[in-house]
């Protein structure tokens, strides 16, 4: 069993050996020694927080139990809304906007008793691969301070990576929790599709996106997750679950060829496969057979998910007008106040996928692109069907590559949308999925992809945590 | 797509572009689309349209006015970027 630091925590608060008012000074202090650097943070509710440490004390002090999150701090990607305080998209065009409700998932927490450290930096309305779309600065890798932290929730895992929180929300849509993860050596997990509600997450692609966790183990990366995870009548897509998990003796894994081939880094490749072996000879009540299997349409996963995503946002991004909230420059009609808002309010990147969506959607182009990457859609849905037919897990690299440099990749967009090939087939098929650290090459983080069957998240993450235990 | 067409994109998505914005754009769009146009080689047979893992179920609720909370409105009402008394004041819809 790896150690689990949110258990621990928990545990020193309820014998009173640590307070969240000490535990949230700390974070505080390593946020003033580190952010200015690293840039994980947007915001830090300072007296928020402290208010909220407070009441968790008074209640441990009158002998209440409290849940497994309460009194730890917590931070939110800047896509999560919280009632009163500031939320940006980290895009210009929602600088100074204040949130007039809360997330469902916060919500959650804020009954369970979270603190809420401050929120995270991310690449602007969750468009990007390494944190540098941002439009207030890029967030730097705590383990080479030269390169991207992974995106888009690079500010999240760049926090719980450097120390400053010991775990953080994060949203993923095409890898966007995943890959940060292993770029940053941390615990990422992507909930099934429907398993989290996204009421009060700001839309990026509505048939993908999931809120999920960071963590330095696999554990406190669950008990985020078991926090915030439920059916929620504010959001349709949300269903009840009742999962019930087996203990196995053994556990097969399917590993596919396809995510072996050219493309991927030799030296992560050899460390996954080091830690297979590792997991295959670890000595437990359990097994482990490692099996390849095919994925055989994954080629074109990456072009199918881009379709689908550039359509959907550039649809989600329409109500960034300049009217109701947010920046407004003002023209000489309506149009032009759009027209001069979005044009000045919305980072490259973004306009870049606004206008490809556009296209997507387009009469005489719909049929061709967007309904043409659904139907692919269905067909790599099916291709995990068959493979979980025989399979407990499907373990993958998470990257292709490892931590590159800041700048490097941010000239050629194709070049960036290249780095999430391994991560956005399991959004296409609304599957669970995290990224586990495994080792270090040169000093940089790889992560190992473990994905699971749809509504299998606990099994999954109990398959993680043996996992985990056999590498560490 | 020429700089004539993707210029059009931008009018539809009302967003503002300049002028070395849009020639960037016009190479990089080639570059994704021809990526795009290897889906055309999928084996789809009859496959159909997959436009969400969610379930197909319209949700309703009771057609009545729910109040808000002062704090709430005054909340919302001061995001707005402009407003006269308690009303968002914006452009005439109507003029063209």
């Amino acid at each position: 069993m790896v150690h689990s630091y949110i258990r621990d925590l928990h545990k020193k608060l309820v014998s009173k050996e640590l307070s969240a008012i000490e535990l949230l000074d700390s974070s505080h202090s390593l946020i003033e020694k580190q952010n200015s650097t690293i840039n994980a943070f947007l915001e830090v509710w300072k007296t928020e927080s402290q208010k909220e440490a407070r009441l968790v004390d008074d209640r441990i002090k009158r002998g209440e139990e409290i849940s497994m999150v309460a009194g730890i701090p917590l931070a939110v990607k800047d896509n999560i809304l919280i009632e009163g305080r500031q939320v940006t998209a980290a895009s210009k065009i929602l600088e100074g906007y204040k949130a007039s409700y809360s997330a469902s998932v916060i919500q959650k927490l804020k009954t369970a008793g979270s603190v809420f450290l401050g929120r995270t930096n991310f690449d602007e309305f969750a468009m990007g691969g390494s944190t540098e779309n941002s439009a207030y600065g890029a967030t730097k890798n705590p383990h080479d301070v030269s390169r991207v932290p992974g995106g888009t929730s690079g500010g999240s895992a760049a926090a719980v990576a450097s120390g400053m929180a010991p775990f953080a929300l994060g949203s993923d849509t095409g890898g966007s929790i995943r890959q940060p993860a292993a770029f940053c050596g941390v615990v990422g997990f992507k909930p099934s599709y429907g398993r989290v509600s996204r009421s009060g997450l700001i839309a990026m692609t509505s048939s993908f996106d999931q809120i999920g966790s960071f963590g330095q183990s696999v554990e406190d990366a669950e008990i985020l997750f078991r926090a915030i995870e439920g059916e929620d009548p504010l959001d349709s897509t949300t269903i009840a679950i009742n999962e019930v998990i087996s203990q196995k003796k053994e556990y097969i894994v399917g590993v596919p060829k396809e995510y072996f081939q050219e493309g991927l880094d030799k030296k992560i490749e050899e460390t996954i496969r080091g830690s297979f072996k590792k997991i295959e000879g670890y000595s437990a009540n359990w097994s482990v057979r490692f099996e390849e299997i095919s994925l055989p349409n994954m080629s074109y996963a990456l072009a199918c998910y881009y379709m689908i995503m550039f359509a959907e946002s550039s649809s989600n991004l329409a109500r960034f007008d300049g009217v109701r909230y947010g920046a407004r420059i003002e023209g000489d009609n309506l149009f032009d106040v759009y027209k001069n808002t979005r044009g000045a309010g919305f980072g490259t990147e973004v306009k870049r996928r606004i206008a490809i969506g556009t296209f997507v959607l387009s009469h005489g182009y719909y049929d061709a692109y967007y309904l043409q990457a659904q139907r692919v859609r269905t067909l790599i849905s099916q291709d995990f069907q068959k493979a979980f037919e025989s399979v407990d897990v499907i373990a993958t690299p998470t990257t292709p590559t490892l931590p590159f440099k800041l700048g490097e990749k941010i000239s050629d967009p194709l070049t960036l949308y290249l780095e999430d090939i391994y991560t956005v087939s399991v959004n296409l098929a609304g599957l669970p999925a995290l990224s586990l650290p495994v080792g270090k090459v040169g000093g940089l983080p790889v992560g190992l992809q473990l994905i699971g069957k749809r509504f299998g998240d606990y099994a999954l993450l109990d398959i993680a945590k043996r996992f985990e235990a056999a590498i560490a | 797509m020429d700089k004539e067409g993707i210029k059009r994109l931008f009018e539809l998505a009302c967003v503002g572009v300049t002028n070395e914005e849009l020639a960037r754009f016009q190479n990089e769009f080639k570059a994704i689309l021809e990526y795009a146009a290897k889906l055309k080689e999928a084996p789809l047979g009859d496959l159909p349209p997959t436009l969400s893992m969610a379930p197909r179920t319209n949700v309703s609720r009771e057609d009545r006015s729910v109040p808000v909370q002062d704090e709430s409105l005054e909340l919302l009402i001061s995001q707005f970027p402009e407003s006269k008394e308690k009303y968002l004041k914006t452009k005439n819809v109507f003029k063209k």
